[in-house]
């Protein structure tokens, strides 16, 4: 019985209770970050769900137009460069609202829009930007699937 | 990242390349059909209506001429951009505007 308390008595003296309540602190802080970290992770998959199909569903507007454009490339190049710059604006806006992976493939096609020279002699990097743009599109069409699976 | 799939686009990319660059020659197969010859093989793409959606959509295959066995590529909206691009060269489109823009009034 005297071993009980004296155990009971170390336990709530000071030092250890400090040590309790720091730790306690630093389980608090882990905690928050990881709510907060859902809480973001949550709200972007939302929003691709909100926002999503409308920025997809203009993405692939633009990737046809560019495909019927690429047919005489050398009578259609102001198009051709609209219709580039229309789908960088909407990969730019899909990219807040996508995941680290997707995030990451978005940068590179709008790397690749951004250094691609639109000109006639320049037609086979113009048709690999626009495969590129196909093939994104491709990939949040499949992400946007997923999202019906998830929470 | 699903690679397998834009291997898939990759390759049908190449085919829109080629047919608008009018190095594939597509010739029609009926209304909703399309065929060309490459490589040995032929290259099927039609048009079909699928009623579970209500909308058509452009499937490609590749066919062995003498056996006549059929394998379909995996969809992907590429395919309707081939089918755009083998519409166009069938239709004469390019050729329609020429005309068109240069004749005078």
């Amino acid at each position: 019985m005297i071993r009980l308390s004296s155990v009971i008595q170390s336990l709530l003296d000071r030092e250890t209770l400090s040590l309790v309540a720091d730790f306690l602190s630093l389980a608090g802080f882990i905690l928050s970050m990881f709510v907060l970290w859902n809480v973001r992770k949550l709200r972007n998959v939302y929003r691709l769900r909100a926002r999503g199909p409308a920025l997809i569903k203009e993405l692939g507007k633009a990737s046809t137009n560019l495909s019927k454009f690429l047919n005489e490339l050398a009578d259609f190049l102001p198009q051709v460069k609209e219709e580039m710059a229309r789908a960088a604006v909407k990969l730019r806006a899909l990219r807040r609202h996508t995941g680290s992976d997707q995030k990451r493939t978005i940068k590179r096609v709008l790397r690749a829009i951004d250094q691609c020279e639109i000109t006639v002699e320049n037609e086979e990097q113009v048709r690999l930007v626009y495969i590129e743009i196909l093939k994104i599109t491709e990939e949040l069409k499949d992400c946007q699937k997923d999202l019906n699976w998830e929470v | 990242m699903p690679t397998e799939k834009n291997k898939w686009i990759d390759a049908v990319g190449k085919l829109i390349a080629l047919t608008q660059e009018r190095k594939l020659v597509w010739r029609a197969f009926g209304t909703n059909t399309v065929e060309t010859d490459y490589a040995g093989k032929t290259l099927r793409l039609s048009s079909d209506y699928d009623e579970n959606v209500e909308m058509r959509f452009s499937n490609l295959k590749l066919v062995e001429p003498d056996s006549g066995v059929v394998w379909e590529f995996p969809y992907s909206e590429a395919n309707e951009h081939l089918m755009q691009a083998a519409r166009y060269q069938l239709v004469g489109v390019g050729e329609f505007l020429d005309e068109l823009l240069t004749k005078s009034a």
